[in-house]
């Protein structure tokens, strides 16, 4: 992904679709973007170990239950458990983000809402590399991720209702959001085929 | 024909713990000493003679943990990764099952916010010979019924917590599952798993507390073993 904040990946010989479903290296991968935002924005944080390994179990066991059987989903499957995996990182939020560094940018969504920033790049710096491993897609991000009053609405939404922050991940990636059943897999697919054209507008959110 | 008939396998286990049990008894000694009677409060000559009683029981259970463990090292010749649990019958498994046992339950209570902990090796050895005798079926198998042998008799004998930590519920039944989890991922990174394994069982308590049986063990180990 050419125009978020970097994430290079801890090493792996397996798929990173099978390395990001071990604890130990999405721990490590989600270190290493604390790191890279560190250096970055000057941004610091602690992550609470263990409340990040109940995000990753609650995690595992929502996308096992939701994985689909036909292979054609494979794609859109990997779509969503990404924003799954934010929507859980910002519920239960591992991160508490140290002071700004001085002369920090309100204005600028890193420094508006730091852990929110960091979970967010964290989880679509992941989704752009298991696309590209497993479909030699390019990412890009859509215009919205930069502008600040979306990231107003998203963290004033995804507080009142964390499962909000699957619709703005897909608004972020270019993908048609889903608002009513974001967690719901299903509901996704049968949008998608009743009504594949169709955008929703998240002015009015 | 040869002159001496070869030694029997010396179990290492009972004087290990031995001399374990001798050190920690020494340190929680100390650590109540120094917290019930502070040393640099107490009259001479009363607190030379308390400062020297300590520091020979130190001297001595440091000793006696020195010998058992380089006796230890050479018996299980340098290997310190356990034994496959699917392959119970390979050399010296017993050895290297509690020899690992015993550290990596060390290591994810003092993960867990333990000071010190007390676990016998030679429990562990009891496990698995009870487990082992009458092993079927497979490795997650074998890792619930270890388990269920690990926790009653209990392998983990004492437990300190310092004072700021938050104990967890059940941590002896987290340490171990951690463990057993860590050696069913991949015995020859099992130390480096031993932190991921430790915080996932510790995520798992709800389900530890709840898996009575064999069975609803061997489905947890299954469900978890390639996510640590």
């Amino acid at each position: 992904m050419s125009d978020a904040p970097d994430l290079h990946l801890p090493a792996t010989s397996e798929p990173l679709r099978v390395a990001i479903r071990r604890l130990r290296w999405y721990r490590e991968a989600f270190a290493r973007q604390l790191e890279e935002l560190q250096a970055d924005y000057g941004l610091g944080f602690t992550v609470d170990d263990r409340k990040l390994a109940r995000i990753f179990v609650d995690w595992l066991r929502e996308m096992e239950a939701q994985k689909p059987a036909d292979p054609s989903q494979r794609r859109a499957y990997f779509d969503f458990v990404s924003a799954l995996m934010l929507r859980n990182l910002l519920r239960d939020m591992p991160l508490k983000a140290e002071p700004l560094p001085q002369g920090a940018d309100l204005n600028r969504a890193e420094y508006f809402w730091p852990e929110g920033f960091a979970c967010t790049v964290f989880c679509l710096n992941i989704r752009a590399a298991v696309l590209e491993q497993e479909f030699h897609a390019e990412t890009a991000l859509t215009p919205d991720f930069f502008n600040l009053r979306q990231w107003w609405s998203f963290r004033e939404n995804a507080s009142s209702d964390p499962n909000a922050a699957m619709g703005f991940f897909d608004v972020f990636t270019g993908n048609n959001p889903e608002w009513q059943m974001p967690d719901s897999f299903r509901q996704r697919l049968n949008r998608a085929l009743a009504a594949p054209d169709r955008q929703t507008e998240i002015s009015s959110r | 024909m040869p002159s001496r008939l070869p030694r029997p396998p010396i179990d290492t286990a009972p004087i290990k713990d031995v001399a374990r049990s001798l050190r920690f008894a020494v340190e929680q000694g100390g650590r109540s000493l120094r917290k019930g009677l502070p040393l640099d409060a107490l009259p001479e000559p009363a607190a030379r003679l308390a400062d020297v009683a300590l520091h020979t029981a130190r001297r001595i259970s440091d000793s006696a943990g020195r010998g058992a463990s380089s006796l230890a090292h050479v018996l299980l010749d340098g290997d310190d990764t356990p034994p496959p649990l699917s392959h119970p019958e390979e050399a010296a498994a017993e050895a290297r099952f509690a020899a690992a046992a015993h550290d990596g339950l060390r290591a994810a209570l003092l993960r867990l916010g333990a000071e010190s902990c007390l676990v016998s090796e030679a429990a562990a050895v009891a496990a698995w010979r009870r487990v082992t005798r009458a092993a079927e079926g497979s490795d997650s198998e074998t890792a619930a019924a270890l388990y269920l042998a690990l926790i009653d008799p209990p392998a983990v004998r004492e437990v300190v917590w310092g004072e700021s930590a938050t104990p967890p519920a059940e941590p002896a039944k987290v340490a171990t599952f951690a463990v057993l989890l860590a050696m069913l991922a991949d015995p020859a990174e099992y130390q480096a798993l031993l932190p991921a394994a430790a915080d996932l069982a510790l995520a798992l308590v709800p389900d530890l507390v709840q898996a009575a049986d064999r069975t609803a063990l061997k489905t947890l180990f299954e469900d978890f073993r390639n996510h640590v």
